[in-house]
């Protein structure tokens, strides 16, 4: 208990509560809108968080995450159209319990089956966390350079089914972190003899492109919506007889979530179908699955919220992003000069502490917000599209000019966006390139520092026992998914 | 586009930028700080195995069945898409080049305008009001809350500021 006691105890200022609750509110208008998934509500918010104290800033981007997955079972239940990826699996019982005039008793068991699967996610990212990094902490250059490469072979989860589209779309992340100074002699790369180039890319400019700007240009050819009558909706939450039914699908969507949250690439939409699955599986009631069976609301509820801290772990143990939300708190962590990973806990401890604080709030604000919040969602859901776009789209290229004064960073963000819409056309996974593009300074900085050691023997990655066990496990891994991919397609032949 | 034609655009696309990649690569010149495996060592490598997983998607590709092809999706819809999208980037694209000239209040007050009329609005009041409230808002959130300094654009030399 004593974990929790500290984590709570950190959030010390009321900066950090403002950012809970604040982050919580962006995160459910955002995640309420059909086409803002968590991470470009999180990254719509990234610029904004360049002036802030750091605590304060990833405590505000994690409560948007928390937030969101709220936020995405409004329309879901209401209208038939989840705000978010992860919410696909509400709609299957949340608006057949809309149509029998359920839709306040399926928005309350969303809200609680939200906060308990958040809670439980912060208690396993609390306790696994840590002891993890312990063990990265003593890693030499070789081993780093090793777990780079496992990070990267992790892409092969991440490619929707095509690992050669993945190991491709890693490369041009690989190709953008690159973009710059050499980090052993300083001899300017891949900068087209620009001044801007010098210093890099910055991630956040990447990000911003690939998940804001692709999405616009995506959403620019999708239909409006449907409008949801605000008549329907009165929150109820579960009364105790229902709470008692609900228990057993809310364990199993916190389990499942668990495991597929700490897999990177897994993330909360996988989590929230097996979840669905699993408890209809279980259920004493399977019949009534897809016909507005609360325990078909509950499960992948319970699953998705505890996927926002569990899959954390693989970001502040080990600093991979296992997730595109966890890329975007990344690049809240690296906008402020912090690198997460094992070094994380012995350089800015506080930071990880109020962050773990910080979640623990925005649960608790996610549901006293949650209680109020429905009304102004329905209004804003049922805005008309051309304005909503036109003043997210207005307030991208300002969040962006804002951080460093510069028209060329707006450009930059344009090119990555053209990027990240062609990528999505040619069905290029996004995520593989992040990595990419986060590992890529560790994988070569560590493997360079390596062969300096070594007088340029590369038997030191395979002498190196913890470097060896993490290549094999990248071995593994790889070989796996690409067996898997293959045995899938001579199995759909 | 369906699955093949996909993987076959990726396989070109990714066999040329790769190959200009490492082209590039090989010509940068390493410092007199220079490991053994120089500036260009790493990218050169990347490049190469960015070319190798192009020609396997090729490969692929050409090893399909023609009579499979995967889904595709319906050609004039998602022509129309893609022509809004480029509309869309022509405007963004405008709005970079008319921010210093015309400076932040002006420039994002005709983004909001014209990104509106793009996407479907009609009724010019409506736009104009949004236009000048979303400039305003924002104007007032970054300048004057935010304290950020937005450009000014060429209005104060015009006036003989």
């Amino acid at each position: 208990m004593d974990v929790f006691f500290n984590a709570v105890l950190s959030v010390p200022t009321l900066w950090l509560l403002v950012a809970a609750f604040a982050g919580v509110i962006w995160g459910i208008l955002g995640g309420a809108l059909p086409g803002i998934s968590p991470s470009i509500a999180m990254a719509l918010l990234l610029p904004f968080t360049v002036g802030m104290a750091p605590a304060t800033a990833i405590v505000l981007l994690a409560s948007v995450y928390v937030g969101a997955e709220y936020g995405g079972s409004i329309p879901a239940i209401l209208i038939r159209t989840p705000g978010t990826n992860s919410a696909s699996a509400t709609v299957l019982d949340g608006y057949e319990m809309a149509r029998q005039g359920k839709a306040g008793e399926a928005l309350g068991i969303s809200l609680i089956s939200g906060l308990y699967g958040g809670l439980f996610g912060l208690a396993v990212l609390v306790l696994a966390t840590e002891s993890l990094a312990r063990i990265a902490l003593a890693f030499t250059p070789a081993a780093y350079f090793s777990l780079g490469i496992l990070g990267l072979s992790v892409i092969a989860g991440l490619s929707g089914g095509s690992m050669l589209r993945g190991v491709i779309a890693a490369c041009i992340g690989l190709m953008l972190a690159f973009v710059g100074s050499d980090p052993v002699s300083g001899v300017p790369r891949f900068t087209f003899e620009s001044a801007d180039l010098l210093g890099g890319i910055k991630p956040i400019l990447i990000m911003v492109g690939l998940f804001a700007v692709t999405e616009m240009l995506v959403q620019i050819g999708e239909p409006a919506w449907a409008k949801a009558v605000k008549s329907e909706a009165r929150l109820k939450l579960p009364n105790w007889a229902m709470s008692k039914r609900l228990a057993k699908p809310q364990a199993i969507g916190a389990v499942i979530g668990t495991v597929e949250g700490v897999t990177p690439g897994a993330g909360g939409t996988i989590a929230a179908f097996m979840a669905y699955s699993e408890a209809k599986r279980w259920s004493k009631n399977p019949e009534e699955f897809g016909k507005g069976s609360p325990e078909g609301v509950a499960a992948p509820e319970a699953a998705n919220n505890v996927v926002t801290a569990t899959a954390l772990v693989p970001l502040l143990s080990l600093g991979i992003p296992g997730s595109n939300s966890a890329a975007i708190l990344l690049g809240g962590f690296l906008i402020h000069g912090l690198q997460p990973g094992p070094m994380l806990f012995q350089k800015a401890p506080e930071i990880v502490w109020s962050l773990y604080g910080g979640l623990f709030f925005a649960n608790i604000a996610m549901l006293l917000i949650g209680l109020v919040i429905l009304s102004p969602c329905i209004w804003l859901v049922n805005r008309p599209k051309p304005y909503l776009m036109a003043i997210i789209l207005a307030l991208v290229m300002t969040g962006v000019y804002a951080m460093h004064q510069s028209i060329f960073e707006i450009g930059m963000v344009l090119a990555i966006g053209v990027l990240g819409y062609g990528m999505r056309l040619l069905k290029i996974p996004v995520l593989p390139l992040v990595l990419g593009l986060v590992l890529g300074s560790l994988v070569e900085s560590n493997y360079r520092r390596s062969l300096l050691i070594s007088s340029g023997e590369h038997s030191i990655f395979f002498t190196d026992p913890v470097s060896l066990v993490l290549l094999l496990l990248a071995a593994v891994l790889t070989l796996y998914t690409g067996w898997k991919e293959f045995s899938d397609r001579k199995a759909a032949s | 586009m369906n699955a093949q034609q996909g993987d076959r655009i990726t396989g070109v696309l990714g066999i040329l930028v790769s190959a200009s990649y490492v082209a590039y690569a090989r010509r940068i010149e390493d410092g007199l700080l220079a490991d053994e495996v120089g500036a260009a060592g790493v990218p050169s490598a990347v490049g190469l195995l960015m070319m190798l997983a192009s020609v396997a998607l090729l490969l692929k590709a050409s090893s399909r069945s023609a009579g499979r092809v995967g889904e595709v999706a319906p050609e004039n819809t998602a022509w129309a898409s893609h022509r809004l999208a480029l509309y869309l980037l022509g405007v963004l694209a405008a709005y970079v080049l008319v921010l210093p000239v015309a400076g932040y209040w002006v420039s994002v007050a005709l983004l909001i305008g014209a990104v509106s009329a793009l996407v479907g609005a009609r009724d010019v009041k409506v736009i104009a009001a949004c236009s000048v409230l979303g400039a305003s808002g924002l104007y007032a959130l970054f300048s004057l809350l935010l304290n950020i300094r937005m450009p000014a654009g060429l209005w104060p030399s015009w006036m003989g500021a």
